[in-house]
């Protein structure tokens, strides 16, 4: 069963990236979202097997996000993407209930190999 | 009795036979019916096999016995060489590779067991081994890449350990369990969070190696020990930590801290009582038996430095003799220069090194990259004897391993291709090392499909669209050397191997920085070829010295093709460039007093002095204003505060004291 993913970042070139590489490996991308408050909302509509979700973004940031988020739905599996000088960050993250990270800019090979491990 | 005397001589004999045994089995691949080589590699894993038990190394004793073992086997016509036979044999190669690292870096073999491999071979020489069994290769890969996880890191304290023995008293499971992170990781004390997360979901952390705050900092390498207290079997732990990304390996193992033989340290195994010394070490008997001693460098160094400084010192007696004018002391300095010439001879041939070791580790490289990228190659190797200053060859060997790599993976096509565009299935690479003069060249050839120039010509005007017409005028030679520019690559896949654009530059100023050069020629469909040439004497070198204006200047006698006395006449103009013909070739000609803004007062200029440069194949003059002579000299380099300076490196101290840059020909034109 084709696996739904909602990508989150606030460079569009970042989202059609990471979309680009999930689609050459036959994930389905089933919606973007530019911020922290449209990644909730969406989240809500779409219900999508993982969110990939950067961490820097403006409005709600990746952090808050991932705290609502899981808040509405404790099941629900985030991955975020940080860049190299953000480790307290990531680390805020995983404690909100990110389940993994990846790091910019990224190899194809760890992106998938973050998101197999997640849902397969 | 103590052994650790005779651990240098061990593992000096041990490289060695693992070195012939790589050697022999890249051999008997090739001919697996050869019985001579089948009666050496026997030979070197029996050797082997004596010595290690010998020292007590017990490990490296049974690994060796097995592989033994497949050899009498295969003596006996029990089993036939297949290419699975070979490879299984490489990576027990390997697993000795890596008992040797350990032993010389601890003195111990170390606790890697390679249970799997050791089964292989036991299956093959009992002749278990059925052809239709796929080779799980990424198992016995990942023993032989992981053979780094220490298990020597357990240290606990009195608390630390009251608590396990509690714990287990209780009835509950008490596990070591050390995670290996993939050193790719670029947020480990993130990921090491992670890994916590997840242990603490099913057991208590009691005891970490490195402590909490070290690993908080960042402050560890990839490895994370961790000894803990669990009610779930160690498989779901073990499990679970899988399950996280960029793990590369979890061992977990039961721990039984109530048994008081528990020792913290590591044991190192040459201790043991039980050892029979056997001081009749056989001997490989293919090699000559060399007498050596081990130098530390840094003594050759000093050694070069004293020797550099005598040289400056008899240079300038030189020219106090030549002022006193007397027949005695005259005489007396003939023969001290000759002695300064014997030793400085002397010392530089005891730094040399012959290239083969770094070659040696080529052809097998070549073997598993070519298996990788399922491209078939022949690989030629020669010259091997040729010798290089031992700094030179310690710093050669990643350029040329880079070089081979682009070889094989950009340059050598499919064995599809080849036969389509009428070449031999069979790719070859050549490499090639002979002296040239003061050189070392060293030659890699490939008859593989070139470097497009046409692609590199467009890839030029991508980067740089506003030069446009320039580079469409640029002659082959110079867009090849594009090339060598940073972030140039035509590849438009990123294999692992190399290709991401930062290869050939960084090959070019490690050579450069040797004090070497490198060029490349290709053609497209052909082949191509890199020559590169590196410097045998570093320090002292034959200079012509020369005065542009008032001051002293020196160029390496080696980049001297000729001096030639040039009338101003002849000095015609192509452009803005200044030529004269010599002997119908047109050669540009620069005069040094511009670009080193060191003019002469008199302005009357009969006939010009030029010193004639060679540089590959192209020549040029540099008018300079007078010559000096010929003479030996201690090339010091400038230092970092004028590192800056294009167009000198290095300079030396003359007979009257006064200092002469030497000039870098190569950044004049």
């Amino acid at each position: 069963m084709t696996k739904n993913i909602l990508i989150v970042d606030d460079a569009a070139f970042m989202r059609m990236m990471v979309k680009n590489i999930l689609i050459n490996d036959g994930y389905n991308i089933v919606g973007e979202a530019e911020n922290g408050t449209k990644a909730i909302l969406k989240y809500e509509e779409l219900s999508p097997d993982l969110v990939i979700m950067d961490i820097t973004m403006p409005e709600i940031d990746g952090i808050q996000a991932v705290k609502q988020i899981i808040k509405n739905d404790p099941l629900a599996k985030i991955i975020m993407c940080s860049a190299m000088g953000q480790q307290g960050m990531v680390i805020e993250a995983i404690q909100a209930g990110a389940i993994d990270f990846i790091v910019k800019p990224f190899q194809a090979d760890r992106v998938i190999e973050a998101v197999k491990k997640v849902i397969g | 009795m103590d052994i650790s005397q005779y651990l240098q001589v061990y593992i000096e004999e041990a490289s060695e036979h693992l070195q012939s045994l790589n050697v022999c089995l890249l051999h008997l691949e090739k001919e697996p019916d050869n019985r001579l080589i089948l009666d050496e590699i026997f030979r070197s894993a029996h050797t082997l096999k004596g010595n290690s038990g010998a020292m007590g190394f017990k490990k490296m004793q049974n690994l060796t016995h097995e592989i033994e073992n497949v050899f009498d086997a295969v003596k006996k016509q029990k089993i036939v060489i297949t290419t699975y036979v070979i490879d299984i044999l490489f990576r027990s190669c390997d697993a000795i590779d890596n008992y040797l690292n350990e032993i010389i870096k601890t003195g111990s073999e170390g606790n890697q067991e390679y249970k799997e491999i050791i089964g292989k071979l036991k299956e093959l020489s009992l002749g278990q081994y059925v052809e239709s069994n796929k080779v799980k290769d990424k198992d016995i890969i990942d023993e032989i890449s992981i053979a780094n996880i220490d298990d020597g890191a357990f240290e606990y304290n009195e608390h630390e350990k009251k608590v396990l023995k509690e714990a287990q008293n209780m009835g509950m499971n008490v596990f070591t369990c050390t995670v290996l992170i993939n050193k790719k990781c670029l947020l480990k004390t993130a990921r090491a969070y992670i890994i916590f997360q997840t242990i603490e979901r099913y057991a208590e952390i009691i005891y970490t190696n490195p402590k909490i705050e070290d690993i908080e900092d960042g402050n560890f390498d990839f490895q994370i020990s961790t000894t803990i207290v669990s009610s779930e079997e160690a498989s779901i732990i073990e499990k679970e930590i899988y399950s996280i990304s960029e793990i590369e390996k979890v061992k977990i193992s039961k721990l039984n801290i109530l048994d008081d033989t528990l020792e913290s340290e590591k044991i190192k195994e040459n201790n043991t009582k039980d050892i029979d010394i056997n001081n009749k070490v056989k001997k490989h008997n293919k090699h000559k038996i060399v007498k050596t001693v081990r130098v530390e460098t840094e003594k050759l160094d000093v050694l070069l430095d004293l020797v550099s400084e005598l040289i400056i010192q008899k240079t300038r007696l030189e020219e106090i003799i030549d002022m006193a004018n007397n027949e005695e002391y005259a005489e007396s300095l003939d023969h001290l220069k000759r002695v300064t010439t014997n030793i400085h001879d002397a010392v530089m041939k005891v730094r040399m090194v012959p290239i083969e070791t770094v070659f040696s580790r080529f052809p097998r490289m070549i073997r598993d990259i070519s298996k990788k990228t399922g491209k078939d190659v022949e690989f030629i190797m020669t010259g091997q004897e040729t010798e290089l200053d031992r700094s030179v060859v310690d710093e050669i060997g990643d350029p040329l391993i880079h070089l081979l790599r682009n070889a094989i993976d950009h340059g050598i096509e499919t064995a599809k291709i080849r036969q389509k565009l009428g070449k031999s299935a069979k790719g070859k690479i050549f490499l090639r090392a002979y002296q040239d003069g003061n050189n070392v060249v060293i030659e890699i050839e490939d008859d593989g499909n070139g470097i497009d120039i046409e692609r590199v010509r467009e890839k030029a005007i991508e980067k740089n669209p506003v030069d446009e017409e320039n580079i469409r005028k640029l002659s082959k030679k110079e867009i090849i050397e594009l090339v060598f520019n940073p972030s140039f690559s035509t590849s438009d896949k990123v294999t692992d191997l190399s290709g991401r654009g930062v290869g050939l530059d960084v090959v070019k100023t490690k050579i450069e920085y040797l004090g070497g050069s490198i060029e490349v020629d290709t053609i497209y469909g052909k082949g191509s070829k890199f020559v590169i040439r590196l410097p045998l004497t570093l320090a002292i070198i034959k200079a012509m010295l020369f005065k542009v204006g008032d001051e002293p200047y020196a160029i390496k006698l080696s980049s001297i093709q000729e001096v030639v006395l040039i009338s101003p006449e002849k000095i015609e103009k192509v452009g803005n460039q200044e030529v004269i013909v010599l002997r119908d070739e047109v050669i540009p000609i620069i005069r040094l007093c511009e670009i080193l803004e060191s003019y002469m007062p008199n302005s009357y200029i009969n006939l010009m002095t030029t010193i004639i440069i060679k540089k590959g194949e192209k020549f040029f003059g540099l008018i300079v204003d007078d010559i000096m002579g010929q003479q030996e000299i201690v090339q010091k380099p400038l230092g970092k505060l004028l590192s800056g300076i294009e167009i000198s490196k290095s300079a030396t101290i003359l007979g009257d004291g006064n200092v002469a840059l030497i000039l870098d020909v190569n950044s004049i034109i």
